[in-house]
């Protein structure tokens, strides 16, 4: 069937060809878009979020704002990173929503354990490690960690993000550093 | 390696205290990354435990690529309901943009196509060419003024 065939040409186009389609109001390339930058928009919110509750909200209300500006986008060639804000956009709304203090969570943790050795200078073990360790910092450290190395923001832009102040990130992000050393520590 | 002579301390893996940064700290080390690691700090530079320490915080740097990539495997393929509420919600707000007035031989007649439709008229013709994809597609002018 003649859809069918267009279909699976959509499933290969570029992402400037579906974004502009997009812009131009076919669902269809849109729902190509979804299916393409979905699972990383829900895996970079669930990061941000720390739980997985409220991720399928965030993405969803990410791709209708996106939607509805993507007429706006002036390089539909640079869809992905512009969808990424959007979600990272969406998803720090749900943690001032939800914490309007943040820093409070700005508290020394206890010393980490190092973990073991196991798996020295393979990168799919060390993934699983510094994701294990991750998810045991405090909401605030994890944060400014996955904004700055994940996202690439600088520290001004973390500290508009989250509401506080440009020395609060530094402090927050230098001590997630410190635990994420200490704990993959035995991979030196 | 320049710490043979302390394995002691190697070998608890800790390294981020002061002792061990000549002085520095973590903090310190953590913004002059961010900064690109300019102007040169020589103390910073020239401290074996800073650029270990430095060189860790590459490194977790160098995981969140990989990591995201697994995080966006491991996010459980989305549900087709999922993906149906999206299309839902953005079908509601068609673009059908600009009112293209079509001229008839009746004077009572009021007959137009929208700019929407007319893209997706020209979208389709693509099922009729092998090979080709349509992209994004602009109509010039005040089309809204007939002739």
């Amino acid at each position: 069937m003649a859809s069918e065939y267009r279909d699976r040409r959509l499933d290969a186009a570029d992402d400037r060809t579906l974004a502009g389609r997009s812009a131009d109001g076919d669902t269809e390339a849109f729902r190509v878009l979804v299916l393409r930058y979905g699972g990383l928009m829900r895996g970079y919110a669930h990061r941000i979020l720390g739980s997985s509750m409220e991720v399928d909200d965030v993405v969803q209300d990410a791709f209708v704002t996106a939607w509805q500006q993507l007429p706006e986008l002036e390089n539909p060639a640079a869809v992905k990173g512009w969808l990424m804000r959007i979600v990272s956009h969406k998803a720090i709304d749900r943690v001032r929503a939800r914490r309007p203090h943040l820093d409070i969570d700005d508290h020394d943790q206890p010393a980490p354990e190092v973990m073991a050795p196991a798996h020295v200078a393979e990168t799919r073990s060390q993934v699983e490690d510094l994701s294990a360790a991750l998810d045991e910092l405090p909401d605030g450290q994890r944060q400014c960690w996955v904004l700055r190395e994940v996202a690439g923001y600088s520290y001004e832009e973390i500290a508009s993000e989250l509401g506080l102040s440009p020395s609060t990130v530094r402090g927050l992000l230098a001590r997630a550093r410190k635990y994420l050393i200490v704990r993959m520590g035995a991979w030196r | 390696m320049t710490r043979d002579d302390d394995l002691g301390s190697e070998l608890r893996g800790l390294g981020v205290e002061p002792d061990d940064l000549d002085g520095h700290t973590v903090e310190e080390l953590s913004a002059y990354l961010d900064a690109g690691r300019t102007p040169v700090d020589p103390s910073i530079e020239a401290s074996p435990g800073c650029q270990i320490a430095l060189e860790a915080m590459e490194r977790l740097r160098s995981l969140s690529g990989p990591l995201l990539e697994a995080d966006a495997e491991a996010a459980s393929a989305p549900e087709a309901s999922w993906v149906a509420r999206i299309l839902d919600t953005i079908t509601l707000e068609a673009r059908s943009g600009r009112r293209i007035p079509l001229e008839s031989p009746s004077p009572s007649a009021d007959l137009a196509i929208t700019e929407g439709a007319v893209r997706g008229v020209i979208r389709a013709a693509e099922a009729d060419v092998d090979g080709i994809i349509v992209g994004r597609c602009r109509l010039r002018g005040d089309v809204t003024v007939p002739g």
